[in-house]
Parts: structure tokens; C-alpha cells; sequence
């Protein structure tokens, strides 16, 4: 009884009024502040945040100590928990007795706020690129790892025992057949991760560091220095849709969050 | 025709001039159609062909757009609590025992707790469960989560029972098991069925009474009495009169189905 | 899957000691992981100078050593309370709201991506805005809290609703229910294991939120000390409030987690 006829309501379809409700936060944002709803001081409107960002991003002062060294982290932490993620994984799923005592653990891991760790490693490490990278990369990798164990699971049973008949090498089995076999699971877990290495690295920044968007916008909030401040959460909105945008092309968009 | 002794008369169903559009989409057209109390009538046709939304209108599920229906001579609008509906895919929640499942309906009635435990035990045993009064719907296999839906059924003690393929999820000889099952049980208790099948067979076998439906938009084409023994088994399928009455709906069915198509290759 | 799950439930069902072997079998199981963390640290700690990377044993310490001063203990004090009228907060209004909007799968498409933005964006960097429009005080952090764990609470508990069973739903108009019947008999055992792991991961992240919070502006809790401690360079200290951060964390984790796996095996769902 599929019907291809989109569903609409007062004229609009869901794409329509998911932009209506865009648009609506966005003039909210706009007005509030110029009719007096909230206090001027405290919140900019937003067409003022878009001005002085683009007044920043002209400046090589605030590429070179906040958005490359967010960025690269971002890219640092998302490639590690990618790879090591999609490794571990495939290692977890192929021994059972190991997955049987990691996976309670994988299960409640968000669930345990491993930010805390941050503050220790710090501690030990130093401030700098090392401890953001290591906990942008905690952050996402075990988003990677439960998707990946989910895809494997849903490799039917043939595939697995044509690649068993093969007789292939470790390294092979995993490239050739369980990797693309488990591929659209990846990429869901793939799109999160990018999601959760940006909150990592951003949340590091913000709490203690000396570089990068996180710390440029708490630094601007610590000065009273608004303006920059909403800037950079503007962007740091940008960046996330962006990131949201990105995956939504390249994959159809089913699953949202999980476990 | 009913040899049995009821206790408790079925009911009887009368449709004047009942049809269903959604907008464009003829799904019914216009029908009409009687019942009788006690009988057991099977309603074959093409997929796609408005048998569910029929069963669906005389069990107050969809509203008609046209015409009205009557049960017992009286009009009808909505659900009737007298009435029982089995699905295809066995409707049972999956968070309650059997036994629970089996007393569901009557819980939703207020019945007392215990006597809605007993009279659901007692209608598990009929369908053959009462073993499995403990167990969660998962760990029963397809055929007992329908008989489970049916003792939820059977439990009320409906007049009128409507079921839409009800066994049609099933593998064949489990279906045939369960349709004698549901035939003798309804027989002794007198109670009008109505049934949907996609099977001819399974019509034949179960059913004292076959009407045949006309691919969309649906109409009644054709309405035959079966005349086999009372007592039905799986072998009299094999009887010339069987034989017959299966060769002649097929025809009928077929012809329709290759309307369909050709007028869909026309579009 | 399903086989081990009835089998257990036969289990259960013969012998009630086996009912408590297969639960230590699996609180056994559980303490396989951070009995390995702890091997590790402490071999990677011993190899280690201990005064720039504390053991276990100098950990522990350090936490009884906290343990033992009332301003930490007011402080642990503080950030429970916070955490629980936080994510009681998150609990039933996003619980509510995805009720509500779940009614219809048009309206909860449209909220999906609004819903799910909140969700993924890195909020932390919102914690400003907050303490412009709230202040300094509490309201800010139970609000940031809040605000963490409001949105999955909201996407999970909508999406069971707008793709509750349809033969449910049939089944519900079948046998006429009253509309609060539906809803206590149908509707909500239905959402019930998205509901428990929705409030998990609720739980999760509120706390995260509301320890970020702290890290950046409390004068007292959990967050608060961490950074301090920082400050001071004493690490032993921030190892062993970590490990009590996990600790209050794991308890009602744990313990939903174990609720909602009995309901989904009873189930008969993954």
C-alpha cells in the first residue's frame, strides 16, 4: 500500500518544514536580542555572530592558533579511532570469548563520563596535541568498534563461509571480505565518530588548553570579549551541521543513535 | 446446513451497498452480502483485491464509504465488542505469558482477575496450549503464537469471528492442523466465521460456504456452497466434488488476475 | 541469539541456583575488563616514576585521603544532587516530548534533524551562553546537564513511538480499548526497553555535561576538584576521583542495564 505521493502538511513536506523550523529558530536568534527578550549584552544577534566571524576568518592570527589546530586534531582523532576502531572490531568478533567480556563494557562506555580522564592526562602529558588527539580519539573510537561488531553480524552466514572456503590470510579476510561486507555499518559509525571527535577535541580545548577553537572562545568568554565569543560558537555550529551534512550525502542516514 | 448443537447462536452478518474509496483508489466496490448465523464462509480472490477491506469493515476497523452494515439487524459503527478478529501475523504482545495474552481481552473488559485466569486456561487447553500457559510468545514457534491469538479470541466467547488469511504465515501442514483445529472449535460453539484465504484448498476444506471476489475494485463474482461431509479431513480434498469446486474457483480467480494485468500493461 | 535467550529463561525457570550462578557468571564476566585496566596501570605506573604517574594503590590513597575532608564530601554531595535533578529533568521532559511528537511520523520526521543537531553538536562550547543568561550559580550547570541529556532522551523515546508494532495498534482498535488502556497496556510495555535505554543513555551524558560544567566554572564538585588538583599537580588525587566519577557512574548504569536486559530476553529481543 506504498504510495509515492510525499506526504505534506498545510503544503509542506518534512524536508519543507524541517527548513521552516530552521528558519525560525534562526529569526528567534535575530530578534530576541533586538526586541529585548533576552538581554543584548548577553546574547548577540545572530546576523552580528556571522559578521564578526567572517571579520575572524580574515585574520592568519585566528587560522594558525584556533581553527587549524582544532581542525587537524579533529582529523588526527577521527583517522585513529577509524582505523583502530574498525581493527578492534573485527579482532572482537572474531574471538568470542574476548567479546563476551568487552562488550557490557562497550555498552556502557558513554555512559561514563571518560572526561574526566582529561584533567589526568594533562596531569601527565602536558597541555598540547597529544592528550586532545588522545581523548578526541576515546571519544569516537567506540562508536566505531559497536558499529562495526553490529555490521559483522549482519554478514549473512554464506559470505562468512566463502571467505573461510578461500582460505585467506588474516589481513586479507578482513580487507577483502569483512570490511566491505560490514561497510554501510562503518560508515554509520564512521558519520558518529566524526560527531564525538569534535566534541572531544572541542571539550578538551574549552576545559584546559592553550590553542584552538574550544579555548579561543573560553578565553574570549573569560575576557568578556562576546563578540568573538558567539562568533566562534557559530562557527563550532557550522563545523558540527557541516560534519552532519557531510555523512548525510554519502550515506543514506538510517540510524541515528544506538545503544 | 449447521449439524452442530449450539448453545450459542452465531451471529449474523448483512452488508447493503458497503464500499471504500481513498480518494481516487476504488478499493471496494459497492457490495452485498448476508451471512448466515453459525456458518463458515471463506472469501477467496486476486491480491490486491479488497478482501481485507471487506473483513475489515464488518469487523468496524475501516468505515465504509458508502452503504452500512448490520449484525444481527443491528446498524454498525466501530468495533464490536461481540466480535473476534484473528490476524495474519499472530497479534500477541510479546511481554505477557501465553496465559496473559490468552486473558488479555478479558482484562480488558474488567473481568475478575481469577476468572479471567480460569476461563483463559480452559481456552488454551481447547486450542491445545495449556502446557505452554508460562511461556513468552518468542519461545513458541509461529503456529502456537496464532493459536495463542486465537484462545485471546475465543476467550470472549465472540458470536462472530473475522479472520484475515489467519494462517497464512504458516508452512501448509501446520495450516491445515490449525484450520480443522479452529473449525471444530467454532463448530461446537455455533459461532459465525468469516475468513479471508488466499489458499482455494484451504477454502474447500474448512469452509461450508465460498465467495469469490473480482480484482480491484472488488466485488462479489461469485458465491458457491460446498457440499462435503460434516466431518472434514485433509483426505477429501481428493473427492471428485472437491476436485471440482477447486478447478472451478481457480478459473475464476485466474480470469480475474489476468484482467488485472492486462488492464494494469493498458495503463 | 534467541536459542540462548530461551535457554537461559529455561534455566531460570528449573532451578533457582542456577538463577544465581549464571548472575555471578556475569557479574564475573564484567570484572574481566577492569581487572585488566588495573594490571596495566599498575605495571605501566611501576615502570613509571610514581610521582608523574600514580599506581592504583597510591590512587586509592589519594581517594581516602578526599574521603576524609568535608568540603570533598560536600562537594561529591553537590554534584549528585545536581545530577539527579538534571536528569530527572531530561528524563521526563524529553520522555514527554518524544511521546508527544512520536503520535505522528510526519511531525517526527521533522523534528529528527533538529532533535539529532542538539544531540551531536559540541555543546560545551554553549556553557557560556548559559552562564550569560543564568549566572554563575547552580541553575547554569543543571541547566547544561539538562541540556545534554534532554535531546537523545527525546530522538530515542520518539522513535519507538512512531514505529510502535502496527499490529499493536490494530489489535489495540480490535478489542476497543479506552485510550488510557492503550497506553497502559500496550503503548508503554512496548516502548518500555527503548525507554530504559534511553534514560541509560541520558544518564551518561548528563553527567558528562555536568561535569564539564564544573571543570569550567563550579566553586565546588566533582569537576571542580579535578581541575584543582591540576593545578596542584597532584595527581594520585585526580586518578582516585576518577575511578569514585566511574564509580557513581556504573551504579544506576549498571543496574539499568541489567533491568533492561531482563526485559528484552523475556522479550525475546536483542
Amino acid at each position: 500500500m506504498t504510495t509515492a505521493v510525499v506526504e505534506r502538511r498545510a503544503g509542506l513536506s518534512v524536508r519543507g518544514w524541517t527548513v521552516v523550523l530552521g528558519v525560525a529558530v534562526a529569526a528567534l536568534l535575530e530578534l530576541a536580542p533586538r526586541v529585548g527578550i533576552v538581554d543584548p549584552f548577553s546574547v548577540v544577534p545572530i546576523s552580528e555572530m556571522a559578521i564578526e566571524l567572517t571579520a575572524l576568518l580574515q585574520t592568519s592570527e585566528f587560522w594558525a592558533s584556533a581553527l587549524a589546530p582544532s581542525l587537524s586534531a579533529v582529523a588526527l582523532s577521527f583517522g585513529f579511532a577509524v582505523v583502530l576502531g574498525v581493527a578492534t572490531g573485527i579482532a572482537l568478533w572474531e574471538i568470542p570469548a574476548a567479546r563476551r567480556v568487552v562488550e557490557p563494557w562497550l555498552t556502557v562506555y558513554y555512559a561514563i563520563p571518560t572526561f574526566a580522564l582529561y584533567p589526568l592526562v594533562v596531569a601527565v602529558m602536558g597541555v598540547g596535541l597529544g592528550p586532545i588527539v588522545l581523548l578526541g580519539t576515546m571519544f569516537a573510537i567506540v562508536a566505531v568498534i559497536t558499529s562495526t561488531l553490529a555490521g559483522l553480524d549482519a554478514v549473512p552466514a554464506t559470505v562468512i563461509r566463502l571467505a573461510d572456503s578461500l582460505q585467506l590470510s588474516t589481513y586479507q579476510r578482513a580487507t577483502k571480505v569483512l570490511v566491505p561486507a560490514a561497510r554501510p555499518y562503518i560508515i554509520t559509525g564512521s558519520r558518529l565518530a566524526l560527531s564525538y571527535a569534535l566534541i572531544g577535541v572541542l571539550a578538551s580545548e574549552f576545559v584546559l588548553s592553550t590553542t584552538g577553537l574550544g579555548h579561543f572562545i573560553s578565553r574570549a568568554y573569560n575576557d568578556f570579549a562576546f563578540a568573538d565569543m558567539y562568533a566562534g560558537v557559530l562557527l563550532v555550529l557550522l563545523l558540527a551541521g557541516a560534519v552532519n551534512a557531510l555523512f548525510a550525502t554519502l550515506g543514506s542516514g538510517e540510524a541515528g543513535v544506538t545503544r | 446446513m449447521n449439524a452442530s448443537t449450539s448453545t450459542k447462536a452465531g451471529a449474523e452478518v448483512t452488508v447493503r451497498g458497503a464500499g471504500r474509496r481513498f480518494g481516487d483508489l476504488e478499493a471496494l466496490s459497492p457490495t452485498d452480502l448476508t451471512v448466515e448465523a453459525g456458518s463458515f464462509t471463506a472469501l477467496v480472490g486476486p491480491s490486491g483485491c479488497g478482501k481485507s477491506t471487506l473483513l475489515d469493515i464488518i469487523g468496524g476497523l475501516q468505515t465504509p464509504s458508502t452503504g452500512e452494515l448490520r449484525i444481527d439487524g443491528v446498524p454498525q459503527r466501530g468495533p464490536r465488542r461481540q466480535s473476534g478478529i484473528i490476524f495474519q501475523e499472530a497479534a500477541v504482545l510479546p511481554w505477557r505469558t501465553v496465559l496473559d495474552n490468552a486473558a488479555f481481552a478479558l482484562e480488558t473488559q474488567r473481568v475478575a482477575k481469577a476468572e479471567r485466569r480460569r476461563i483463559a486456561f480452559d481456552t488454551l487447553r481447547r486450542v491445545g496450549l495449556s502446557n505452554f500457559a508460562g511461556h513468552y510468545p518468542h519461545q513458541l514457534s509461529g503456529g502456537m503464537r496464532q493459536r495463542t491469538a486465537i484462545a485471546r479470541v475465543l476467550s470472549t466467547e465472540p458470536d462472530l469471528i473475522l479472520a484475515d488469511e489467519p494462517f497464512g504465515a504458516l508452512d501448509e501442514q501446520t495450516r491445515t492442523v490449525l484450520g480443522l483445529e479452529l473449525l471444530r472449535v467454532v463448530r461446537e460453539a455455533g459461532t459465525t466465521v468469516l475468513f479471508v484465504t488466499h489458499s482455494i484448498s484451504e477454502a474447500v476444506l474448512l469452509a461450508d460456504r465460498i465467495l469469490v471476489m473480482s480484482a480491484r475494485p472488488g466485488t462479489l463474482i461469485d458465491d458457491m456452497t460446498v457440499d462435503l461431509p460434516a466431518e472434514r479431513s485433509p483426505d477429501l480434498l481428493g473427492a471428485p466434488e472437491a476436485a471440482q469446486l477447486i478447478e472451478r474457483i481457480w478459473h475464476r480467480i485466474r480470469g480475474e488476475a489476468e484482467r488485472a494485468l492486462a488492464e494494469q500493461g493498458a495503463r | 541469539m534467541t536459542v540462548t535467550t530461551s535457554l537461559n529463561t529455561h534455566a531460570q525457570r528449573g532451578a533457582p541456583s542456577g538463577r544465581i550462578g549464571r548472575v555471578l557468571g556475569g557479574f564475573g564476566t564484567l570484572l574481566v575488563v577492569p581487572a585488566i585496566i588495573l594490571v596495566l596501570w599498575a605495571v605501566v605506573a611501576a615502570s613509571l616514576q610514581s610521582l608523574v604517574f600514580p599506581g592504583p594503590v597510591e590512587s586509592a590513597r589519594g581517594l581516602l585521603a578526599d574521603l576524609e575532608r568535608p568540603e570533598f564530601l560536600a562537594g561529591v554531595g553537590t554534584s549528585v544532587r545536581l545530577l539527579v535533578v538534571a536528569w530527572l529533568g531530561a528524563a521526563v521532559m524529553g520522555g514527554l516530548l518524544g511521546f508527544v511528537l512520536g503520535q505522528s511520523p510526519f511531525w517526527s520526521q521533522v523534528f529528527q534533524t533538529p532533535l539529532f543537531a542538539f544531540y551531536s553538536i559540541p555543546k560545551v562550547t554553549l556553557y557560556p551562553v548559559f552562564l550569560l543568561l543564568i549566572g554563575l550559580g547552580e541553575p547554569s550547570r543543571i541547566a547544561f546537564a539538562f541540556f545534554h541529556g534532554v535531546f537523545p532522551m527525546a530522538l530515542l523515546v520518539m522513535g519507538a513511538t512512531a514505529g510502535l508494532d502496527r499490529r499493536l495498534v490494530r489489535l489495540a482498535d480490535a478489542l476497543q480499548l479506552s485510550r488510557t488502556q492503550r497506553v497502559r497496556m500496550v503503548i508503554l510495555p512496548a516502548l518500555l526497553p527503548t525507554v530504559l535505554m534511553a534514560l541509560r543513555i541520558s544518564f551518561g551524558l548528563t553527567f558528562l555535561g555536568l561535569v564539564l560544567a564544573e571543570m569550567f566554572s563550579a566553586n565546588v564538585g566533582l569537576g571542580r576538584e579535578l581541575v584543582n588538583n591540576v593545578a596542584q599537580v597532584r595527581v594520585d588525587r585526580i586518578a582516585g576521583q576518577i575511578v569514585l566519577i566511574a564509580l557513581i557512574a556504573l551504579g544506576p548504569v549498571l543496574t539499568m542495564l541489567a533491568i533492561e536486559r531482563r526485559i528484552r530476553a523475556r522479550m525475546g529481543i536483542r
